[in-house]
């Protein structure tokens, strides 16, 4: 609970400092295929930061991503880009507040309904306003960014991302929403507002997924509803985080780096049979790694810490 | 014990649809010492204590704590305001820690406190119930008594005005009764105000000072265990009318 070592942020720097050079050594497959998985790594593991404590399955994930592309979209023309990723964040933030302000109070499948019936309501929105009032359907993001600053911006994002989450995971709040997550009646009647605190984490993650987002629009140069609100996303984050595991900050992370190699691997050899081995893929997750990899490992380390402790204990009496 | 009144009752009525579950109930708590609710299964008790927790509203009537209406606000306002609970069915945090699930009641209190002031608190309360051994295993291994202590030593370390304790004895075989009987009344010696839903009689006996005895949501005695116990009123509401022969 207090453990204070500074490993997880020394790590987290070296690690960014090495990946920023990848750039450079890779081609530009390469550079695309990076792009991809640290996008995925980005909204995985910000999807993981809420609903990893809360327990909420959230499929709304799109509905901030395309929120925060739009949001390039449509300033892009008039705005600085510090200050559209500011807008973006803002853009994200303030969606959650309303969804979560109507959410939050519903528990499991209700939740997830919601949130899934919320990424179609405003994917069909988008397209309605775009088709009857701007009369076109999509949008060009003519933007001078280039794919290395979208690669180091998006690192930059996981690294923030990642030491932010650690200072949460540690702090008086992060424990806040464990004790939330665990039984949320005895939250209650321990001095928590679970409402409050969950928003709160809501709209964090959201902002996260929104400015995420916004780096990505200028690689599509074209976007329309369908392309930015394409509800896919929300469950590949779903699948990558219970893939690696949601009860740790570092498990979503892992399971966007696999999935998205599966999902190229996939991609490339069977375009036509992708979603299903997608759906399979989940099977696989649910029924064999109920915690993901990350909860796994820790189970065999746990049986070989006790096998220890036991035989020490069987010490202990005989002597 | 002191004379001095630190909880109040007064008028309290819920009803859940037709169904009144507490009615115009009132009584007022001491000090230092140990209210028991009694009465038979269905006859309000836990609806009382739910409604002095703040998990329910009343319908009308007021709750007032040390100078303060506790009645109609939200459950972790009251727990800031000073009453802590234990729940009739064991609620902890499985996955975490025995310390960690006391530090749930230091974290969050009227005096919050985190870190390794926290974990040294804890580690106190966990002492007070007799855990400090176990304080890094994982809850979800402890033994039903030991549960029950964890329960406890979280309640304890919100440091509470009032302490609800809803059936806390309930399901010990006899040893871990007598050894119960003794947490509580030292915890009683440290100076905590107690209301405690109850069965079993001996504990009724040898703990509180006072009965409130409920039968169909209404109070229908008050007193030393004593009185109440042997009040024919008390002994027809829980075996039902004497027979006539």
């Amino acid at each position: 609970m207090t453990k204070q070592s500074a490993f997880p942020y020394v790590a987290v720097i070296v690690a960014t400092a090495l990946l920023a050079l990848l750039p450079y050594v890779i081609g530009s497959f390469g550079l695309s295929f990076a792009i991809a998985t640290l996008n995925f790594a980005v909204v995985a593991t910000a999807w993981g930061m809420f609903c990893g404590p809360t327990r909420y399955i959230s499929l709304a994930s799109v509905v901030f991503f395309g929120a925060g592309s739009y949001t390039v979209a449509v300033l892009g023309d008039y705005v600085s880009w510090p200050l559209l990723l500011l807008i973006a964040a803002f853009v994200g933030a303030a969606i959650a507040l309303i969804v979560g302000l109507a959410t939050l109070r519903l528990e499991g499948i209700y939740f997830v309904i919601f949130t899934f019936g919320l990424s179609e309501m405003i994917r069909q929105l988008a397209t309605w306003y775009e088709f009857n009032i701007t009369e076109s359907v999509g949008r060009y993001v003519f933007l001078d960014i280039t794919q290395e600053q979208i690669y180091w911006q998006l690192l930059v994002l996981l690294a923030l991302l990642l030491i932010g989450g650690t200072v949460l995971a540690r702090s008086r709040l992060g424990f806040a929403l464990r004790v939330i997550g665990g039984d949320e009646m005895v939250a209650r009647h321990f001095g928590l507002n679970p409402t409050i605190a969950k928003l709160c984490l809501f709209m964090l993650s959201s902002m996260v997924i929104a400015v995420a987002g916004a780096i990505m629009a200028p690689r599509w140069t074209y976007i329309d509803p369908a392309i930015a609100f394409n509800p896919t996303l929300s469950f590949q984050v779903v699948i990558m985080a219970l893939l690696g595991g949601m009860h740790r900050i570092y498990g979503p992370l892992l399971g966007a780096l696999l999935m998205s190699a599966l999902f190229e691997a996939l991609g490339s050899q069977f375009p036509h049979a992708f979603a299903l081995l997608l759906g399979l893929v989940f099977i696989v997750i649910v029924y064999l790694l109920p915690n993901g990899i990350v909860g796994r490992v820790e189970q065999a380390l746990a049986r070989v810490r006790n096998g220890r402790a036991d035989a020490s204990a069987l010490v202990e009496q005989r002597s | 014990m002191s004379n001095e009144i630190i909880m109040k009752v007064s008028g309290v009525t819920r009803a859940f649809g037709g169904l009144v579950a507490v009615s115009d109930v009132s009584f007022s708590l001491k000090r230092g010492s140990i209210l028991g609710l009694i009465g038979p299964n269905g006859s309000g008790k836990t609806t009382m204590m739910n409604l002095i927790s703040g998990a329910l509203k009343p319908d009308s009537g007021t709750i007032n704590l040390d100078g303060t209406v506790i009645s109609g606000r939200v459950a972790n306002e009251v727990a800031r305001l000073g009453v802590a609970r234990t729940f009739q069915l064991v609620r902890l945090i499985d996955e975490m820690t025995v310390l960690e699930n006391v530090v749930v009641g230091l974290a969050f209190g009227p005096d919050p406190v985190w870190g390794a002031e926290a974990e040294r608190r804890g580690r106190h309360f966990l002492g007070l119930v007799g855990l400090e051994r176990l304080a890094n295993l994982e809850a979800s291994k402890l033994t039903y008594i030991d549960q029950k202590r964890l329960e406890l030593a979280r309640a304890l370390a919100l440091r509470p005005k009032v302490l609800l304790l809803d059936e806390w004895l309930a399901g010990l075989n006899a040893t871990e009764l007598k050894e119960g009987i003794s947490i509580i009344s030292s915890i009683r010696d440290l100076g905590t105000t107690i209301i405690m839903v109850e069965h079993v009689m001996s504990a009724i006996h040898s703990l509180c000072d006072q009965c409130v005895v409920m039968n169909a949501g209404r109070k229908i005695a008050e007193g030393t265990p004593a009185t109440v116990l042997t009040d024919p009123v008390v002994v027809e509401a829980y075996l039902g009318e004497p027979v006539h022969a």
